[in-house]
Protein backbone atom coordinates (compact mmCIF):
# COMPACT_ATOMS: atom_id res chain seq x y z
CA UNK A 1 0.00 0.00 0.00
CA UNK A 2 1.55 3.06 -1.42
CA UNK A 3 -1.23 5.97 -1.67
CA UNK A 4 0.50 8.16 0.77
CA UNK A 5 1.85 11.37 -0.52
CA UNK A 6 5.40 11.46 -1.53
CA UNK A 7 8.63 13.24 -1.32
CA UNK A 8 8.30 16.83 -0.16
CA UNK A 9 4.38 17.00 -0.22
CA UNK A 10 4.76 14.20 2.03
CA UNK A 11 7.60 15.64 4.06
CA UNK A 12 5.14 19.02 4.61
CA UNK A 13 2.07 17.48 5.42
CA UNK A 14 4.33 15.63 8.33
CA UNK A 15 5.95 18.78 8.91
CA UNK A 16 2.20 20.46 9.45
CA UNK A 17 0.94 17.44 11.47
CA UNK A 18 3.62 18.13 14.07
CA UNK A 19 3.61 21.66 14.11
CA UNK A 20 0.21 21.47 14.87
CA UNK A 21 0.48 18.60 18.00
CA UNK A 22 2.97 20.85 19.46
CA UNK A 23 0.96 23.76 19.66
CA UNK A 24 -1.93 21.30 21.12
CA UNK A 25 0.07 19.57 23.38
CA UNK A 26 2.45 22.99 24.25
CA UNK A 27 -1.13 24.91 25.52
CA UNK A 28 -2.54 21.89 27.32
CA UNK A 29 0.47 21.89 29.43
CA UNK A 30 0.06 25.79 29.83
CA UNK A 31 -3.42 24.86 30.55
CA UNK A 32 -2.36 22.53 32.99
CA UNK A 33 0.19 24.75 34.65
CA UNK A 34 -2.84 27.41 34.70
CA UNK A 35 -5.02 25.24 36.65
CA UNK A 36 -2.07 24.50 39.09
CA UNK A 37 -1.66 28.25 39.83
CA UNK A 38 -4.96 29.36 39.81
CA UNK A 39 -7.77 26.85 38.94
CA UNK A 40 -9.48 26.47 35.50
CA UNK A 41 -12.00 30.25 36.14
CA UNK A 42 -9.16 32.13 35.32
CA UNK A 43 -9.28 34.50 31.91
CA UNK A 44 -6.25 32.70 30.69
CA UNK A 45 -7.76 29.45 30.70
CA UNK A 46 -10.76 30.69 28.52
CA UNK A 47 -8.22 31.90 25.95
CA UNK A 48 -5.59 28.56 26.39
CA UNK A 49 -8.91 26.16 25.77
CA UNK A 50 -9.70 28.42 22.63
CA UNK A 51 -6.56 27.89 21.24
CA UNK A 52 -6.70 24.32 21.73
CA UNK A 53 -9.83 23.79 20.47
CA UNK A 54 -8.76 25.85 17.43
CA UNK A 55 -5.58 23.82 17.11
CA UNK A 56 -7.67 20.77 16.95
CA UNK A 57 -9.84 21.47 14.35
CA UNK A 58 -6.18 22.32 12.22
CA UNK A 59 -5.23 18.26 13.18
CA UNK A 60 -8.65 17.22 12.27
CA UNK A 61 -8.40 19.48 8.65
CA UNK A 62 -4.75 18.16 8.19
CA UNK A 63 -5.77 13.92 9.22
CA UNK A 64 -8.81 14.59 6.52
CA UNK A 65 -5.89 15.49 3.87
CA UNK A 66 -4.02 12.40 4.93
CA UNK A 67 -7.15 10.23 4.69
CA UNK A 68 -8.08 11.26 0.95
CA UNK A 69 -4.54 11.00 -0.11
CA UNK A 70 -4.96 7.78 1.34
CA UNK A 71 -7.39 7.04 -0.39
CA UNK A 72 -7.25 8.48 -3.62
CA UNK A 73 -6.36 6.53 -6.82
CA UNK B 1 29.10 49.88 31.51
CA UNK B 2 25.47 49.45 31.89
CA UNK B 3 24.77 47.15 34.44
CA UNK B 4 21.03 47.65 35.53
CA UNK B 5 19.30 44.02 35.44
CA UNK B 6 17.32 43.60 32.68
CA UNK B 7 15.44 40.43 31.37
CA UNK B 8 17.15 38.69 28.95
CA UNK B 9 16.13 39.08 25.49
CA UNK B 10 14.90 35.37 23.33
CA UNK B 11 14.05 35.78 19.64
CA UNK B 12 11.71 33.07 18.42
CA UNK B 13 11.92 33.13 14.70
CA UNK B 14 9.61 30.58 13.03
CA UNK B 15 7.17 30.34 10.06
CA UNK B 16 4.33 29.74 12.34
CA UNK B 17 2.33 32.44 13.79
CA UNK B 18 0.56 29.84 16.79
CA UNK B 19 4.06 28.41 17.69
CA UNK B 20 5.35 31.45 18.27
CA UNK B 21 2.57 32.85 20.25
CA UNK B 22 2.96 29.78 22.30
CA UNK B 23 6.45 30.37 22.83
CA UNK B 24 6.11 33.98 23.62
CA UNK B 25 3.35 33.05 26.62
CA UNK B 26 5.22 30.56 28.01
CA UNK B 27 9.04 32.46 28.03
CA UNK B 28 7.42 35.42 29.20
CA UNK B 29 5.61 33.59 31.73
CA UNK B 30 9.46 32.48 32.68
CA UNK B 31 10.55 36.43 32.92
CA UNK B 32 12.14 36.60 29.29
CA UNK B 33 11.14 38.76 27.08
CA UNK B 34 10.10 37.66 23.99
CA UNK B 35 10.63 38.94 20.24
CA UNK B 36 8.45 37.02 17.78
CA UNK B 37 10.08 36.71 14.21
CA UNK B 38 9.55 35.21 11.30
CA UNK B 39 11.35 34.77 7.12
CA UNK B 40 7.80 34.95 5.72
CA UNK B 41 7.85 39.06 6.83
CA UNK B 42 10.81 39.82 7.99
CA UNK B 43 14.36 39.78 5.92
CA UNK B 44 17.28 37.64 7.26
CA UNK B 45 19.05 40.81 7.45
CA UNK B 46 16.50 42.44 9.85
CA UNK B 47 16.90 39.21 12.11
CA UNK B 48 20.46 38.80 12.26
CA UNK B 49 20.40 42.23 13.21
CA UNK B 50 18.06 41.99 16.01
CA UNK B 51 20.16 41.67 19.48
CA UNK B 52 18.52 38.93 21.30
CA UNK B 53 20.57 37.41 24.31
CA UNK B 54 19.28 33.75 22.31
CA UNK B 55 17.91 32.42 19.66
CA UNK B 56 15.20 30.06 18.99
CA UNK B 57 14.80 28.98 16.18
CA UNK B 58 12.59 26.31 13.89
CA UNK B 59 13.58 24.65 10.71
CA UNK B 60 11.01 22.91 8.19
CA UNK B 61 11.97 20.55 5.85
CA UNK B 62 12.69 21.50 2.40
CA UNK B 63 13.33 25.36 3.14
CA UNK B 64 16.97 26.55 2.53
CA UNK B 65 16.57 29.64 3.71
CA UNK B 66 16.48 28.50 7.86
CA UNK B 67 19.33 26.58 7.22
CA UNK B 68 20.81 30.13 5.38
CA UNK B 69 19.77 32.10 8.57
CA UNK B 70 21.45 29.98 10.93
CA UNK B 71 24.47 30.58 9.58
CA UNK B 72 24.10 33.97 8.76
CA UNK B 73 23.15 34.19 12.47
CA UNK B 74 26.41 32.21 13.76
CA UNK B 75 28.58 34.35 11.88
CA UNK B 76 26.91 37.47 12.90
CA UNK B 77 26.55 36.55 16.57
CA UNK B 78 29.09 34.06 17.30
CA UNK B 79 28.60 34.10 20.68
CA UNK B 80 24.50 33.86 20.86
CA UNK B 81 23.39 30.45 21.73
CA UNK B 82 20.67 28.97 19.77
CA UNK B 83 18.00 26.30 20.47
CA UNK B 84 17.39 24.53 17.05
CA UNK B 85 13.62 23.19 16.81
CA UNK B 86 12.48 20.54 13.82
CA UNK B 87 9.59 18.82 13.44
CA UNK B 88 11.91 15.98 11.53
CA UNK B 89 14.61 13.81 12.62
CA UNK B 90 16.36 13.55 9.89
CA UNK B 91 16.53 17.17 9.46
CA UNK B 92 17.32 17.46 12.89
CA UNK B 93 20.46 14.85 12.88
CA UNK B 94 21.35 15.83 8.95
CA UNK B 95 21.73 19.41 10.41
CA UNK B 96 23.45 18.63 14.12
CA UNK B 97 25.84 16.31 11.92
CA UNK B 98 27.34 19.02 10.57
CA UNK B 99 29.50 20.42 13.74
CA UNK B 100 31.86 22.56 11.75
CA UNK B 101 28.36 24.50 11.33
CA UNK B 102 26.11 24.25 14.08
CA UNK B 103 28.49 23.42 16.91
CA UNK B 104 26.97 24.30 20.29
CA UNK B 105 23.42 24.59 19.06
CA UNK B 106 21.07 22.85 21.15
CA UNK B 107 18.85 20.76 19.08
CA UNK B 108 15.06 19.60 20.45
CA UNK B 109 12.20 17.66 17.81
CA UNK B 110 8.71 19.14 18.06
CA UNK B 111 6.50 18.61 19.61
CA UNK B 112 8.44 19.05 23.19
CA UNK B 113 7.46 19.15 26.36
CA UNK B 114 7.98 23.01 27.15
CA UNK B 115 9.92 22.19 30.57
CA UNK B 116 12.48 20.52 28.49
CA UNK B 117 13.01 23.59 26.17
CA UNK B 118 12.76 25.89 29.78
CA UNK B 119 15.62 23.66 31.15
CA UNK B 120 18.01 24.38 27.43
CA UNK B 121 16.98 28.15 27.60
CA UNK B 122 18.11 28.29 31.17
CA UNK B 123 20.87 26.37 30.94
CA UNK B 124 22.59 28.79 28.17
CA UNK B 125 20.95 32.21 29.68
CA UNK B 126 19.88 32.65 33.49
CA UNK B 127 16.86 34.22 33.84
CA UNK B 128 18.19 37.17 35.45
CA UNK B 129 21.04 37.77 34.38
CA UNK B 130 22.99 41.75 33.99
CA UNK B 131 22.80 42.32 30.49
CA UNK B 132 24.80 45.17 28.40
CA UNK B 133 24.47 45.37 25.12
CA UNK B 134 27.91 44.41 24.46
CA UNK B 135 26.81 41.06 26.02
CA UNK B 136 24.59 40.34 23.54
CA UNK B 137 26.47 37.93 21.26
CA UNK B 138 27.69 40.36 18.57
CA UNK B 139 30.49 39.15 16.59
CA UNK B 140 30.94 42.74 14.98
Amino acid sequence: MDEWPNGAARDEMVHDLRLSLAVLSGYLQLLQREHQLRGFEGPRAVMFTDHLLTETAQLSRLLDRFERSSGAD
Amino acid sequence: MDTAAVAPEIAVVDHAPSFRELLEIFLSDEGFRVTSLSLDDTPPDQIVAHPATLYIVGLTPGDHDDLELLERLHRRRPRAPVVVLATSAELMERTRSQPERYAGDRFLRLPVNLEDLLQEVRALVPPAETTAASETGDGR
